[in-house]
C-alpha cells in the first residue's frame, strides 16, 4: 500500500524532536496570535515567517502550519467569552458560543470548540491524505458560474438564518448585500457609493462591521438599565460539554467536517464561507432551530468544525495543483518559494518527504491543540468573573485595537464604531445581525461571479443552465427555499416547540 | 492590606516592563552614533499591499539581504497597509515628512490607478530613488488546448471578435493594458475575464473556463514544468534566461508574430521633496544590495524576476514615458474615463 | 414602546435607507465597455428588495396585538442612556484623538476615564490602564511588529 508507506515516511519526519518541538511552538504561538483582535491566520503566518528564516525548510512549514491551525482556533475563545469575532471566520461562533458563556456554560462551549476543532482539522487532513487528488480536480470544475450558484445557495439559508420574522431577516441580508456593493464594482472597475475615499475601494471591512455590530453593540446595550446586574450568570458549569451536548453534537461533526472541506478546497471561497454554511445546513437539519442563536451547542460545533475543516481543504488545492485557494495559503506558498521551495504539481513528487511530513504534522498539531486548549478552558472562564464594569474598557481597547491593526486604516476604526451603533439599535428593534454578515461575506463573491458568468457567455442567461454542477446547485436552492412551505403543509396546526427563551432584559 | 499589596507588586511589574521597553530602544538607537548622517533611526518601509505578495516578498529580501550585508545599520521596519490596489498605503507614506525615514514602493500600479481614474493624486508625484527589478507577461494556455503557438490563438480571436477567453488578475489592473496591447498589435478582439487573484486565474485555465490566460512566469513555471501548462510567448524583447529546460523554447510576442513588447517593474520611491542626501543613501544602499549575489539567489532567480537598476530622475522620464504610452492604448481601446 | 410602533419605525427606516441606496445607484457612472449587468444593476437590484422587506415590517406590524411591549425597552432610563452617550463618546474621541496623541497616550487616558466613569476603584484603575496599555504596545509593536500611530511621543520611537 503505497499511502500506508507515505504515511509511515510523513510521520518519521513529523515524530522527529526538532519537528515535533518547532509543532508545538507554532500551535501554541498560533493560538495566542489567534485570541488577538485583529490578527487571525493570515497576519498571524504573516509576522511569524520572518522567525523562520534559516531553519530547515520542512521544520519552517511544519511551524507554520501549526500556527495557521492554531490561529483558526484561538478566534473562537474571544468569540465565546466577550462576543469579539477576531477573525472573520469565528463570526458564527460568536452567535451561540457568546450566549452560552451568558449562560454559564463557557466551558461546554469553549470544549467543544476545541473538540470540534480537532475533529474537524484531524479528518480534514486525512481527506487530504486520501482524496487530495479527486477534490482538486473538483475544485477545478467550479468556474464563475459554479461559484455563482454555490453563493446563491448560500445566500438561500438566509431565510433559515432569520429567526422570528422573515421580512426582518430578508430585510437585514439585503442590507448586507448593499453594503457589500460599496468600493469597486468587481467588473467594471467603477467606484460606487466610496465617496472618492482610496481606503473604501476594496469595500467594508467585514471583522470591522462584525466586532461593531457583536462587541460593541452588546456592551452599550449591557450599559442599560443597572450597572449591578451581571451579565454572565453567577454559577458557571461544567468545563466539558456534557453527554447530552455530545450526543446533541455527533452528526454536527460529520456534516460540518464534509462542507467545510469541499468549501475550503474551493478557491476563492474559504474558512468563513464555510462556516456560515455548516451553520446554516446545522440549522436546517436541527428538529429545534429556534434554539439557534440563543445558546445551542450544535451552532458553536458546527461553526468550528468547518473552519478547522477548511484549513485542510485549503491546503488540497496549494499541495496537488500549487494554486494557493486563500490568503493565508498564499502566504504559506510565499514562504514556501523563500524557502526554496516550489509548490506545484510535481511537488507531491519530487519532494515527497516535504509532502507527507508537512501533511501528518499537521495531524499531531490537532492533537497538541487539544492537548494544550482543554486546561486552558479552566483559566480562561475565569475572565467571566472579573467585574463587568473592569471589563468594559479592556473590550473596547481590544476590538479598537483590533479594527485598527486589520486595516491600519482609521476608517476601520470608524466602521467600527457606527455599526457598533447600529448593532446597538438591532437589538433594540430586534432585528438580527448573522443574516446582514452572511450576506455581506456572500454577496459580493456572488456579484462578481454573476457578472463574470454572463461576460463569458456574452450576456446569455443559458450558461447557468448548461453545466451540471450549476444545475445541481439551482435545484438545491428550489428545494431549501420550497422545503419549508412544503413542510409548512403537511404539518399544519401542528405548532412548533416553544422553547422558553433564555435571559431576556 | 493584601490586596494593596498586591496592587503595589503589579504596579511595580508594569514600571519594570515599561523601564526594560525603553531601554531596548535605547540601545536599538545607540546602533547609530550621535549626531551621524542619515540615516539616525531605522527606516519606515510601507508596503502597500497584503503581507506574502510579490512586494511584500522583495521588501523583506531588501532588509533580509540589507541587514545580512551591513548595509542597513538597523532592520527596516516593514508596515503592510494594503487597500484600492496600493493607493492607500502610498497615500499614508506620502503624508509622512520627506526626511528618507519613510519609504514606500513605486510600481506601475500607481500608473494604471492614476489613468482608470481611482488615484487622489498624480502617479508620479514621489521622489523617485530606484527601479529594481521586471516581471514579463506571458500568454498561456493548457496543454490539450488546441492553440499550439500564439498564431493560432490570434487566428481564432480574428475569425470571430470577443469570443476568446482570456483570464488575467483584477480589473483596472495593469493585465488590463496589457492585454489591450495585445490586442491592439495583434488586431484583435478577447474577452478579458478578470478575476481577484493569480490562484484563481490558473485554476480557471486548468478547469477549462477560459481559452488562455496572461500570466507571469513566477506564476505559471511550475504548471508549465508539470506539463499542465503550454507558453505561447512571453512579453519580453529576448527569450528569458531562467531554467533553460522551460524558457528557452517559449518565443517572444515578437518572435510570434505579436509586435509588441511589455513589462511590469518594481522599485522604491518616498514622498516627493526628499533632499539629495537621503535620496543618495538609499540609492547607494539599494544598489549595494540588488549587486550582491544573495539577492539574486534569494529574490530574482526564485521568482524569476529580472534585475534592474534606474534611479532618480531616469526612472521618473520611464514612467512618465510609460504613462503616455498606456494612455494612448486607453484611449484606443475606449477604456479612459471622460475627465 | 409597543412592537406594533417600533416595527412600523424601523421599517419606515429601512425603506427611506433602500431609497437613498436606490437613487444613489442610479447616479453612478455607467461604464464605457460593454456591461451586460453595469455597476447600478445590483445596488438597484437590491435596493428594490430592501424597501419590499421593509414594506413587509411596516404591513406586519398592523397585525400585532396593540398591547404587545418591546422586550427590553424600559420606561426610562435616563442613567443608561447617559452611560451609552459617554461610553460611545468615549470611543468616538478615542478614534479622533489615536493619530495626533498616539496610542500609548489616548489609550491610558481612555482606560483611566472609562474605569474611573465605571466607578472603578483609583488603586485598579491604574493598575489596569498602565497594565494594559504598556501590555498591548509590547505585545503589538515590539514582539508583532505592528505599527501603531505614536503621536506626539513619534520623535522617541
Amino acid at each position: 500500500m503505497d499511502i500506508i508507506q507515505n504515511v509511515i515516511l510523513g510521520f518519521s519526519i513529523a515524530l522527529q524532536p526538532i519537528n515535533l518541538l518547532y509543532c508545538f511552538i507554532g500551535v501554541l504561538a498560533g493560538t495566542l496570535i489567534g485570541v488577538l483582535p485583529g490578527i487571525g491566520p493570515v497576519t498571524g503566518v504573516a509576522i511569524l515567517i520572518p522567525i523562520t528564516f534559516g531553519m530547515d525548510s520542512i521544520t519552517a512549514t511544519i511551524m507554520l502550519a501549526g500556527i495557521y491551525c492554531g490561529a483558526m482556533y484561538g478566534g473562537s475563545t474571544t468569540s465565546i467569552l466577550i462576543n469579539v469575532p477576531g477573525e472573520s471566520a469565528s463570526v458564527m461562533t460568536a452567535v451561540d458560543g457568546y450566549q452560552m458563556a451568558r449562560q454559564g456554560r463557557a466551558g461546554a462551549a469553549l470544549g467543544m470548540s476545541a473538540i470540534g476543532s480537532f475533529l474537524g482539522g484531524t479528518l480534514s487532513v486525512i481527506g487530504l491524505m486520501l482524496i487530495a487528488p479527486p477534490i482538486a480536480k473538483l475544485a477545478l470544475s467550479f468556474g464563475p458560474p459554479e461559484y455563482f450558484a454555490l453563493m446563491l445557495l448560500g445566500l438561500a439559508t438566509l431565510t433559515r438564518l432569520a429567526g422570528k420574522s422573515l421580512y426582518k431577516g430578508l430585510g437585514m441580508g439585503f442590507l448586507g448585500m448593499l453594503i457589500g456593493t460599496v468600493g469597486l464594482d468587481p467588473v467594471a472597475g467603477v467606484q460606487r457609493f466610496t465617496f472618492g475615499r482610496p481606503d473604501l475601494l476594496d469595500g467594508i471591512g467585514f471583522v470591522s462591521v462584525a466586532m461593531g455590530l457583536f462587541a460593541l453593540g452588546e456592551i452599550l446595550i449591557n450599559l442599560e438599565g443597572s450597572l449591578k446586574k451581571s451579565v454572565y450568570s453567577e454559577q458557571i458549569g461544567s468545563l466539558l460539554p456534557t453527554k447530552s451536548d455530545w450526543l446533541a453534537c455527533r452528526w454536527t461533526i460529520v456534516r460540518s467536517t464534509i462542507i467545510g472541506f469541499l468549501i475550503g478546497s474551493l478557491p476563492g471561497a474559504g474558512a468563513t464561507v464555510s462556516a456560515f454554511m455548516a451553520y446554516a445546513a446545522e440549522k436546517k437539519a436541527s428538529k429545534t432551530p429556534e434554539r439557534f442563536g440563543n445558546g445551542a451547542i450544535e451552532g458553536v460545533c458546527a461553526a468550528e468544525t468547518a473552519n478547522n475543516a477548511a484549513t485542510g481543504g485549503a491546503l488540497v488545492p496549494l499541495l496537488t495543483l500549487g494554486i494557493p485557494s486563500s490568503a493565508t495559503v498564499a502566504i504559506l506558498m510565499g514562504a514556501l518559494m523563500m524557502y526554496g521551495l516550489r509548490p506545484g504539481p510535481l511537488l507531491l513528487t519530487e519532494r515527497p518527504d516535504f509532502f507527507w511530513g508537512v501533511v501528518t504534522s499537521m495531524y499531531i498539531g490537532n492533537v497538541l491543540l487539544l492537548i494544550l486548549n482543554l486546561p486552558m478552558i479552566g483559566v480562561w472562564i475565569k475572565i467571566l468573573k472579573v467585574p463587568y464594569p473592569v471589563l468594559i474598557p479592556i473590550i473596547l481597547l481590544f476590538i479598537s485595537l483590533g479594527a485598527y491593526t486589520v486595516g491600519g486604516s482609521y476608517v476601520d476604526l470608524w466602521i467600527m464604531f457606527v455599526f457598533g451603533i447600529v448593532g446597538y439599535l438591532m437589538r433594540k428593534f430586534d432585528y438580527p445581525a448573522a443574516p446582514l454578515l452572511l450576506a455581506l461575506v456572500l454577496g459580493p463573491i456572488m456579484e462578481k461571479n454573476l457578472k463574470l458568468a454572463l461576460k463569458m457567455s456574452q450576456g446569455s442567461l443559458v450558461i447557468f443552465f448548461e453545466r451540471p454542477i450549476t444545475i445541481i446547485l439551482i435545484a438545491l436552492i428550489a428545494v431549501s427555499l420550497l422545503w419549508p412551505l412544503m413542510v409548512a403543509r403537511f404539518s399544519k396546526g401542528k405548532k412548533a416547540l416553544e422553547l422558553p427563551v433564555v435571559d431576556e432584559m | 492590606m493584601k490586596k494593596r499589596l498586591a496592587v503595589r507588586n503589579v504596579v511595580c511589574m508594569v514600571l519594570l516592563l515599561g523601564a526594560i521597553s525603553l531601554l531596548s530602544h535605547a540601545t536599538a538607537l545607540t546602533g547609530y552614533a550621535a549626531g551621524a548622517k542619515f540615516p539616525a533611526k531605522p527606516i519606515l518601509f510601507v508596503v502597500p499591499y497584503a503581507p506574502g505578495g510579490g512586494t511584500d516578498i522583495m521588501v523583506r529580501v531588501i532588509d533580509k539581504v540589507g541587514t545580512q550585508l551591513k548595509v542597513l545599520p538597523q532592520p527596516l521596519v516593514i508596515e503592510n497597509k494594503s487597500g484600492g490596489s496600493g493607493v492607500v498605503g502610498k497615500s499614508y507614506a506620502k503624508g509622512k515628512p520627506a526626511d528618507g525615514y519613510t519609504i514606500t514602493c513605486a510600481d506601475d500600479s500607481s500608473t494604471v490607478v492614476d489613468l482608470f481614474g481611482n488615484s487622489p493624486w498624480p502617479y508620479n508625484d514621489f521622489t523617485y530613488i530606484a527601479k529594481l527589478n521586471r516581471d514579463y507577461q506571458m500568454i498561456v494556455v493548457r496543454m490539450d488546448s488546441p492553440f499550439k503557438a500564439l498564431k493560432d490563438l490570434v487566428t481564432a480571436a480574428k475569425a470571430k471578435a470577443n469570443t476568446v477567453k482570456v483570464a488575467g488578475t483584477g480589473v483596472s489592473q495593469i493585465d488590463v493594458l496589457h492585454i489591450a496591447m495585445f490586442e491592439k498589435a495583434a488586431g484583435v478582439k478577447f474577452n478579458y475575464i478578470g478575476f481577484d487573484s493569480g490562484g484563481q486565474v490558473m485554476t480557471n485555465l486548468l478547469g477549462g473556463h477560459v481559452e488562455a490566460a496572461i500570466a507571469n512566469p513566477g506564476e505559471a513555471y511550475e504548471q508549465i514544468r508539470a506539463g499542465k501548462v503550454r507558453s505561447l510567448g512571453v512579453s519580453s524583447e529576448k527569450r528569458l534566461g531562467f531554467d533553460s529546460a522551460v524558457f528557452k523554447d517559449i518565443p517572444t510576442w515578437k518572435e510570434a508574430g505579436v509586435n509588441v513588447s511589455l513589462s511590469q517593474w518594481r522599485g522604491v520611491a518616498g514622498p516627493k521633496g526628499m533632499a539629495k542626501e537621503p535620496q543618495d543613501w538609499l540609492i547607494n544602499a539599494l544598489k549595494k544590495i540588488t549587486d550582491s549575489k544573495e539577492w539574486k539567489e534569494q529574490y530574482l532567480d526564485k521568482f524569476l524576476q529580472v534585475g534592474v537598476f534606474v534611479t532618480g530622475d531616469d526612472m521618473k522620464k520611464e514612467a512618465e514615458e510609460e504613462y503616455a504610452a498606456y494612455k494612448t492604448i486607453m484611449e484606443g481601446a475606449g477604456l479612459l474615463k471622460k475627465k | 414602546m409597543t412592537e406594533r410602533t417600533a416595527d412600523t419605525i424601523s421599517g419606515l427606516f429601512l425603506i427611506v435607507l433602500a431609497l437613498v441606496f436606490g437613487v444613489a445607484a442610479q447616479l453612478l457612472p455607467g461604464t464605457i465597455a460593454k456591461e451586460f449587468a453595469g455597476p447600478s444593476f445590483m445596488p438597484t437590484l437590491l435596493s428594490i428588495a430592501l424597501a419590499i422587506c421593509g414594506a413587509g415590517i411596516v404591513f406586519q406590524a398592523r397585525s400585532l396585538p396593540p398591547a404587545n411591549r418591546m422586550p427590553g425597552w424600559f420606561a426610562s432610563d435616563r442613567a443608561g442612556a447617559i452611560r451609552i452617550a459617554v461610553v460611545a463618546g468615549a470611543t468616538a474621541f478615542y478614534n479622533f484623538l489615536l493619530e495626533p496623541l498616539g496610542y500609548l497616550i489616548v489609550t491610558f487616558i481612555f482606560l483611566t476615564f472609562l474605569l474611573w466613569y465605571l466607578k472603578v476603584s483609583w488603586h485598579i484603575n491604574i493598575a489596569i490602564s498602565l497594565i494594559a496599555t504598556i501590555g498591548t504596545y509590547a505585545l503589538f509593536v515590539i514582539w508583532l511588529k505592528v505599527v501603531l500611530p505614536m503621536g506626539l511621543l513619534e520623535f522617541y520611537f
